[in-house]
């Protein structure tokens, strides 16, 4: 009887969890988080637009020799970050200065790239797409890619009402692939949410958290997604010298994008650069600088709390990954 | 009783868009105070190395039509000017206005930097945005000079930077005769030539303090021509 009821209970936690979203204009925003930044009433969300920019996002035909996607970096698998790359990677084996950052929760991101370099995720993918250690096209060259396939005409015309490729209808696709990937299922989300609770070790990392990391790494998100400095020595080799370079102010060198704390577990190395290969090892050189005490108890207590903010759910969800189907539907095509 | 109204609507609408006229603003690009022609050859102050202009793009935005300091019209419209082929740009304003002066904004402002519909002029396919850093170049010159030391000789002057202390997008205002449907600009496109060492500095691709002396030194040669 008793086994009986809790299984109904967990039941309809997972019939009331599925339910914790709102909608706005088509687009899922969970209860718990505050509302996006993205303005959806200027790229109206549309399942055929997900659908059109996610084969963008894992078609390599955007690069200039058709061997890097958007994926090849950012990978559904490692809550799309590169794990086991410190820096990333591009066409003809080049590689790049920084950490590929993880995808997700973007919608309440203002400025994109470590350094913010980017105003809007509308325009982010012209970065990769364009620069030389990356995919190394041009626009021009990759609308014409797509206008001479016959998938795309096709995946546009189901976006968009007609066939017609253009910057703002790829850009705006690709945005809302990207928009969709939410993370907000963790077991601290089940925690907020009163479906779950934290073990007294998680609960004991939480006040740590709350003590030491949240000012940077606020809830929700777990991240301001504002620039503050690292603390971390120069890589002579980078030289790498953060949002400094981009406003020209004097107190943003060496500042860099915080990253959100979820989805810690597939998002390994960390930092701008990747210099570090697990964090334990953050939690060392927070702990170096002097922003976290050096109790022995403080990092296994932590470490169990940002275990809590990994989320299966998103980082395997069928939605996100590498859509056969369509690929399938093309190789069929163009035979 | 709504649809009477709504019709009315429409009929005062169409009467209203109806009584319109065209104004035209007409740029005129020059050197050394005569006006530039795309790939003819200039001799620099130095009386030694000459240079041509190949591309000559900027953009113009926040047109207004004003009244003794009353904004009376506004075109909410981007255009993006080139000395190839578009040196004019025509608008359709109301009959029933009273104007003695406009203002127009040279480059692409704040807001729509970072909002950008990303179609028409503003399409980054145009050539005129910087992908790795976001931001429309506001002001594009391009050309050949034997003066630099580069292989090519080429010089590439990409002015652009819209916040804060990189801010390059500058407002301009000109008194108009009442009511005069027709103005034309001219500007030096190389107003920044005598704060520069041609030699060594062919090239700006890149928002900063360079950007914005280059742009302040533009701003200052602009006239309306009587």
């Amino acid at each position: 009887m008793e086994a009986k009821k809790v299984k109904l209970f967990l039941a309809m936690g997972v019939l009331l969890f599925s339910f914790s979203y709102d909608k706005l204009l088509g687009w899922r925003l969970p209860t718990h988080f505050p509302k996006p930044i993205y303005n959806f009433s200027s790229n109206v969300y549309s399942e055929a637009k997900v659908t059109l920019g996610r084969a963008l996002f894992y078609d390599p035909i955007l690069s200039l020799d058709n061997s890097i996607s958007c994926a090849s970096c950012h990978s559904s698998y490692n809550a799309f970050a590169h794990t086991d790359h410190a820096l990333s990677h591009g066409i003809f084996d080049s590689v790049g200065t920084r950490n590929a950052p993880a995808l997700f929760n973007l919608a309440w991101q203002k400025l994109f790239m470590w350094d913010g370099a980017v105003n809007h995720i509308d325009v982010q993918a012209l970065a990769p797409l364009t620069h030389a250690s990356e995919m190394g096209e041009t626009l021009q060259n990759v609308l014409q890619k797509l206008g001479r396939t016959k998938l795309y005409p096709n995946l546009f015309y189901r976006a968009f009402g007609d066939s017609l490729i253009n910057t703002e209808r790829m850009l705006k696709s690709l945005s809302q692939f990207q928009l969709s990937l939410i993370s907000a299922q963790s077991k601290y989300d089940r925690v907020k949410l009163n479906l779950d609770t934290f073990t007294s070790q998680e609960k004991r990392g939480y006040q740590l958290y709350t003590k030491y990391c949240q000012h940077c790494h606020t809830e929700p998100l777990f991240s301001t997604y504002q620039f503050k400095q690292n603390f971390l020595p120069l890589d002579s080799s980078l030289l790498d010298y953060g949002r400094g370079s981009i406003t020209h102010n004097k107190q943003d060198t060496f500042t860099f994008k915080i990253p959100s704390l979820r989805n810690l577990s597939y998002t390994y190395p960390y930092m701008h650069d990747g210099r570090f290969l697990n964090i334990s090892q953050v939690l060392t050189h927070y702990q170096n600088v002097e922003m976290l005490d050096r109790l022995s108890s403080t990092k296994p207590d932590l470490i169990a709390f940002l275990l809590t903010l990994n989320d299966s759910s998103f980082v395997f969800n069928p939605q996100f990954k590498y859509p056969r189907e369509i690929f399938m539907w093309r190789e069929g095509f163009n035979k | 009783m709504k649809q009477v109204l709504s019709f009315l609507f429409v009929l005062y609408w169409t009467f209203t868009l109806a009584q319109t006229q065209t104004f035209s603003i007409r740029f005129e690009p020059t050197y050394a105070a005569k006006p530039v022609v795309l790939n003819n050859l200039y001799i620099l102050p130095n009386g030694n190395d000459s240079f041509q202009i190949n591309l000559l793009k900027f953009y113009v935005s926040n047109i207004a039509l004003v009244q003794t300091d009353s904004i009376v019209f506004t075109n909410p419209n981007f255009y993006l000017v080139d000395a190839q082929n578009r040196l004019s740009i025509y608008f359709d304003i109301p009959e029933n206005i009273q104007f003695n002066a406009l203002e127009l904004l040279i480059g692409i402002d704040s807001t729509i930097q970072e909002n950008s519909p990303l179609s028409g002029d503003l399409d980054p396919i145009n050539g005129m945005y910087w992908t790795w850093q976001s931001g429309y170049i506001h002001y594009k010159l391009e050309g050949k000079c034997s003066a630099c030391l580069n292989n090519n000789k080429q010089f590439t002057f990409h002015i652009g930077g819209y916040q804060g202390i990189d801010a390059t997008q500058y407002k301009l205002s000109f008194n108009l005769p009442t009511n005069h449907l027709s103005a034309q600009l001219s500007f030096d496109v190389f107003a920044f030539l005598p704060n520069m060492d041609v030699a060594k500095e062919c090239k700006l691709m890149l928002p900063g303090a360079k950007a914005k002396l280059y742009a302040q030194e533009i701003k200052k040669s602009w006239k309306l021509k009587k």
